[in-house]
């Protein structure tokens, strides 16, 4: 090929390049101004820039299932999403963008305070205080359920073991919230010679937190060994009632239903998720209802949040 | 006598072991290849065929399926070819110009000193790691981008075009500068003497006769745009569905869609990711294939 015309196709094809981009932005803004009243000047302004985790993170498991949406029957994820991955990503970018609106676990929220605001939700501020004392709503307990008559010398030092001081600071450790004001350091000589196999299942959601606290317990104790199915908090809870996990996990609160066999619970820690936009906006409560209707599409302007 | 046969002996022995050295080197290579090729696509078309342990995916549904929920069982990457096709091309279409009036300045027109200023510059480019062209991207571009934007977010496809712009200059610049420099003097000789002025003599003379290292360096960039992901991820915003409609829209590209999930993914899940993969690969090879050919058709002349 003539290689002045392979220049002039590519002059040619940039131009048209951008005059495409110039002709969606101007048709975008066109748009706007036919479908709403002409108080809000362009398309941008007001418009809530809703970011999610990637489909797999713990985080935006834990927070679909709070808020209830995108789980099997419920309304999906607004397709108008800007995905990042990490909390920290998350933050960077809420910091960066205006009209933003993501969620993050408090730890993150904490190391990122000042770039980025954390929105009460119902009138609650997002700390682990209020998550412990029940009153902050985008949290979830992470619970361990067990048949007592299932347990043998080995699953009861765990259980001591996951309450002691020692256990608690391992979940701390791991990101979740406890209340450890009242706890006492692990007294392990009364299980001398401990040894055996802790049969474990549930949640996946707290399958990296027990599984922390187990590899601590299992050096503790060389003959122990440990087993995690995560199955789901769903299948945790029915094989701790058949005896297939001897402690079984759930990463939400457990329904009578479930207790009506005689199901002990245990709440092993919290797990809270803060709401973050960037401190330039107004904006600073969120209700539960209006976080669902935000992640599913339903609200798409700031206006119908501020008060 | 009888050392000087040893001393043959030895030789030989030398010889074949550092054939076998050679050998040993090359079948690493060709080793590695083949091992990634089997690991990518019996993981990756494992979902396409009856009998998969974590249930089967249709492969018309996977490669035409416009929308990438997971939590929902669908895994479409049509979307994300048709959007690395674009973010590619737009790349090729902005950052060739650029690199070839780049490279035709250094080789022919700049004064030294001032090449010497300028070539070290585009190496130097090249030398950079991608993510920090993705944290550029996020710092400088994405805020820039937002200004003009219709959408609340600078995250699109207009940034992604930009970063892999900028990524792409130094490896076309490279190439056509060579290119330019193998041109033989006596063509550019025979032109300024039958009056021709400099310019003329670049455009009519020197530029079609680098056109076969100019054409290799194109693909060599299409190559390394259609493969960047750690720069990209930070400025495209990665959705979950839609092609882009604007230059203005959030695109996700089929290797950030890999880098963004691998981490979590499980079962099915993760064999759609190498499925992901696989298509990618496909890309590569026709990319390496015509590149192949345009280098024969370049040696035959």
């Amino acid at each position: 090929m003539n290689l002045k015309k392979l220049l002039s196709l590519v002059a040619v094809a940039t131009v048209s390049l951008s005059v495409v981009a110039c002709e969606g932005q101007t048709e975008k803004k066109e748009d706007q101004k036919t479908a709403e009243s002409t108080e809000t000047p362009a398309l941008k302004e007001g418009v809530i820039d809703v970011v999610s985790r990637e489909a797999g993170s713990g985080t935006r498991q834990a927070f679909e299932e709070i808020i209830g949406f995108n789980g099997e029957g419920q309304t999906p994820l607004t397709e108008n999403v800007t995905i990042k991955d990490g909390n920290g990503v998350v933050a960077t970018y809420v910091a960066e963008n205006e009209q933003s609106i993501g969620y993050v676990s408090f730890v993150t929220l904490h190391e990122n305070e000042g770039s980025i605001e954390g929105l009460t939700v119902d009138g609650v501020e997002a700390t682990p205080e209020n998550v412990l004392n029940g009153d902050y709503a985008v949290a979830r307990p992470f619970e361990m359920v067990y048949m007592d008559e299932n347990l043998t010398d080995v699953e009861r030092a765990f259980i001591e073991f996951a309450a002691s001081q020692d256990g608690l600071d391992i979940l701390d450790e791991n990101g979740t919230i406890v209340d450890n004001s009242k706890a006492e350091a692990f007294d392990m000589t009364k299980y001398d010679q401990l040894s055996g196999n802790l049969m474990m299942g549930g949640s996946t959601s707290t399958e990296s937190v027990v599984k922390a606290l187990a590899d601590e317990f299992c050096a503790l104790f060389p003959k122990v060994t440990y087993e995690y199915n995560a199955t789901g908090s769903s299948a945790g809870v029915k094989n701790a009632i058949d005896g297939t996990y001897k402690l079984g996990f759930a990463s939400r609160e457990i329904k009578d239903s479930e207790l009506e066999s005689g199901l002990q619970t245990m709440t092993l820690c919290m797990d809270g998720i803060a709401l973050v936009v960037n401190p330039t906006n107004e904006v600073e409560d969120i209700s539960t209802e209006q976080i669902k209707e935000v992640y599913t599409g339903n609200i798409t302007e700031w206006s119908a949040l501020a008060k | 006598m009888k050392k000087d046969m040893s001393l043959n002996k030895r030789r030989v022995v030398l010889e074949k072991f550092f054939h076998g050295v050679f050998l040993l080197a090359a079948l690493i290579a060709v080793l590695s290849v083949a091992l990634i090729i089997i690991f990518i696509f019996g993981k990756g078309l494992a979902p396409f065929f009856s009998g998969n342990e974590y249930g089967t995916y249709s492969f018309i549904d996977f490669i035409t399926g416009l929308k990438w929920t997971p939590q929902s069982g669908e895994y479409g990457v049509g979307y994300m070819i048709v959007n690395s096709i674009f973010a590619t091309f737009g790349a090729i279409l902005v950052g060739v110009p650029i690199a070839l009036f780049t490279a035709v300045f250094i080789a022919e027109i700049a004064p030294k000193w001032l090449a010497g200023i300028v070539r070290p510059a585009i190496e130097l480019l090249a030398a950079i790691p991608s993510v920090l062209y993705g944290v550029f991207g996020f710092a400088v571009i994405t805020p820039l981008v937002k200004q003009f934007s219709p959408y609340p977010t600078g995250d699109s496809l207009l940034a992604v075009i930009i970063v892999l712009t900028i990524m792409i200059l130094p490896t076309i610049v490279a190439v056509v500068e060579t290119a330019i420099r193998a041109v033989p003097k006596s063509y550019k000789e025979g032109s300024l003497a039958l009056g021709a002025s400099k310019i003329q003599t670049i455009f009519k003379v020197t530029l079609p006769a680098a056109r076969s290292g100019i054409l290799t360096g194109i693909i060599l960039g299409v190559g390394r745009a259609i493969g960047e992901t750690m720069a990209v991820i930070l400025v495209a915003g990665n959705p979950e569905s839609g092609i882009a409609t604007t230059i203005f829209s959030r695109v996700r590209l089929l290797t950030t869609n890999i880098a963004l999930e691998q981490g979590y993914a499980a079962k099915l899940h993760e064999q759609m990711l190498f499925s992901t993969a696989v298509v990618l690969f496909i890309f590569i090879m026709i990319i390496n294939l015509v590149l192949a050919q345009i280098q024969k058709r370049g040696g035959d002349r």
